[in-house]
């Protein structure tokens, strides 16, 4: 098993006038990570890099710790890529497609019938598996790339937009779908401008704007809230007294839903208790704030130049 | 319970414990790849029913063909107005028939089957599928050009060696008045002339029909391109006739005759009738029409694909 999904040294891609990608440097760690950004930020151009299906105009890329371009085909055959558009082989019925797809990646014959079943069994296809796909709903054909890409039995699973045009059933059943397959032992990217898909399965982050990585972190930290670590902190007793205490102290606290947000760098969590004491307040509850998934986007994203994140959502 | 008991059979099946469940055999080889690709693509062409139809027609020619030597065999006065020419109507008359009729059911079969799909790929988006499995970009087109190649030499040899033993079982072997071995040399030779003809013409309008999807870069266009090459070919080679004062060297640029004269002076080779130097250059003008135009499509088809139009936006 590869010690981390893929690793990016300065590298740069251009398109004409445009620069896709700008020396983006970044290590992702296996698991299941979420890529975000805005439309033009280079997340398209990044996968293509990452099948081997474009060079970078330089630096470096290892996928599953092995070099790019040189390992095209190699990493191409631990890949199982379902991409954004409507892609399928024309004409075919499920079982079809996703038996071409295995032969595809060097499942031999014997094996790429039943792994084809399974595959189409695992993401709820199995009645319509001699139907051909032309007349699938989009829910359908999505599962069905999915069973596509997985078939031959992937280290890493690349799915753009899974969720796209899904309603809330079929979007909650392919998340739960990636969440058991990354349970299971592959590595999921995904590429999503849904937050809440990024949220409910994703541990890692990775946000992209103009080309180049604004944010690359544990969803934790994405998610931690602006302008330094801080607290979420639940009193019990004279709350007026704790603010005055805290404030007195020069650390930065207000009063949100009942509940003391205390600004504060984590290796000086010891003064908060002292400040709890000095005020003769009890703590009945204590845990890191966090921002919700909106407001962390949009804060990465304006930091990162992008004034216009409103709109991005 | 262990853990796999308390797994649905489907997963139990699918994954093992820390990833997916290994494959039984071993992985294809990349050369493994290739045949199945070659193979799947030549299945793909003969898939539709209508594919299936013009497949037929082919040996249907062959068929016909056969039904009239049979008939000429039973007619005593048939037979003697051929005379000794037995050789001759082989070579001149039944064998150019149906290489005639056979190119131009080729010629349909390849515009309808072979011009639209790589565009067709494109167009679909299974241009990505392939390219994000372990597959070369230029194994792909060879896959394409093999299996299309393949499939109109299996159709055009298959009837004309059809025919070839239809005529060897209804005149004899050994033919007007010559030896057995002599005969068996010209039926061999004729047969396996049809054979390699075959393979020339099925490469050279293969590679020009999947062509035109790179220039036309779609599954409607791409077919029309490839008839207008040739339909245009046939008042280019009056232009040119009748520029450069005429004769076959510009009568092999109408692509249809080109091909004729190369099948014609395989033909003028097993002929007792003597060989005409306007044959001669017409197959050879041919032949080198072909081989530019088919090199030049495959260059046309690796340019496209060393930067595909894939993904958001290929339309």
């Amino acid at each position: 098993m590869a010690s981390s999904l893929a690793t990016l040294q300065a590298v740069s891609k251009r398109f004409g006038e445009v620069e896709a990608l700008r020396g983006v440097t970044m290590t992702l760690p296996t698991g299941v990570v979420g890529l975000l950004g805005p439309n033009g930020a280079g997340k398209s151009t990044l996968f293509r890099l990452m099948l081997g299906l474009d060079r970078a105009d330089s630096g470096d890329i290892r996928v599953l710790d092995l070099p790019l371009p040189d390992e095209a085909v190699r990493v191409r055959g631990l890949i199982g890529y379902m991409p954004e558009d409507d892609s399928l082989f024309p004409d075919m019925t499920a079982t079809e497609q996703v038996v071409h797809a295995a032969q595809l990646s060097g499942v031999p014959a014997i094996d790429a019938t039943p792994r084809a079943h399974q595959a189409l069994d695992l993401v709820g296809l199995t009645d319509n598996r001699y139907r051909k796909a032309n007349g699938f709903s989009l829910g359908q054909r999505q599962r069905l790339r999915l069973a596509m890409a997985l078939c031959h039995g992937p280290q890493l699973l690349i799915v753009d937009e899974p969720t796209a045009g899904l309603d809330p059933d079929g979007r909650a059943q392919m998340l739960a779908l990636l969440a058991e397959i990354a349970k299971q032992g592959a590595s999921v990217l995904l590429s999503t401008h849904i937050l809440a898909d990024v949220e409910a399965i994703c541990s890692y982050v990775v946000l992209m704007t103009r080309g180049q990585v604004s944010f690359a972190g544990p969803m934790a930290r994405f998610r931690a809230a602006s302008g330094g670590p801080s607290f979420r902190l639940r009193p019990t007793g004279d709350v007026a007294k704790l603010l005055g205490v805290l404030t007195a102290r020069g650390i930065a606290a207000t009063l949100q839903d009942g509940e003391v947000l205390v600004q504060l760098p984590s290796d000086r969590v010891g003064e908060l208790w002292q400040a709890c004491a000095d005020a003769g307040v009890g703590v009945s509850g204590l845990k890191p704030a966090e921002e919700d998934m909106a407001s962390a986007f949009m804060r990465h994203v304006q930091n990162a130049g992008n004034l216009d994140a409103q709109r991005l959502l | 319970m262990s853990q796999a008991a308390s797994q649905p059979p489907v997963q139990r099946a699918f994954f093992h414990p820390g990833g997916f469940a290994k494959l039984d055999a071993k992985p294809l080889s990349d050369a493994q790849r290739l045949r199945w690709l070659i193979g799947m693509f030549a299945r793909m062409e003969l898939r539709s029913l209508t594919s299936k139809l013009t497949a037929i027609s082919f040996p249907l020619g062959a068929f016909a063909g056969a039904a009239v030597i049979a008939l000429l065999t039973r007619i005593p006065q048939l037979m003697e107005m051929l005379g000794d020419d037995r050789r001759v109507f082989v070579t001149d008359k039944a064998m150019p028939i149906l290489f005639g009729m056979n190119l131009l059911t080729a010629f349909l079969q390849t515009t309808i089957w072979v011009a639209p799909v790589i565009a067709s790929d494109v167009q679909s988006g299974a241009l990505l599928l392939y390219f994000s499995r372990p597959l070369r970009r230029r194994d792909y087109l060879l896959a394409r050009l093999l299996a299309a190649t393949l499939v109109t030499w299996a159709e055009l040899a298959s009837a004309a060696v059809l025919l070839v033993l239809v005529q060897m079982a209804s005149f004899g072997i050994a033919l007007d008045g010559g030896t057995t071995l002599g005969g068996l040399l010209f039926w061999t030779l004729l047969a396996l002339g049809e054979v390699l003809v075959s393979l020339f013409v099925a490469a050279a309008i293969s590679a020009v029909a999947l062509g035109c999807s790179s220039l036309a870069r779609s599954a409607n266009g791409a077919p029309l391109l490839f008839v207008g090459v040739l339909l245009g070919s046939v008042p280019l080679a009056l232009v040119l006739g009748n520029i450069g004062g005429g004769g076959p060297l510009w009568q092999a640029f109408n692509l249809t005759q080109g091909l004729n004269a190369v099948h014609g002076l395989l033909m003028a080779l097993l002929s007792p009738q003597p060989l005409t130097d306007g044959l001669v250059t017409k197959a050879v003008v041919g032949t080198l029409l072909w081989t530019g135009l088919a090199a030049g499509s495959w260059q046309l088809l690796v340019r496209l694909l060393r930067n595909p139009p894939m993904g958001k936006g290929r339309a």
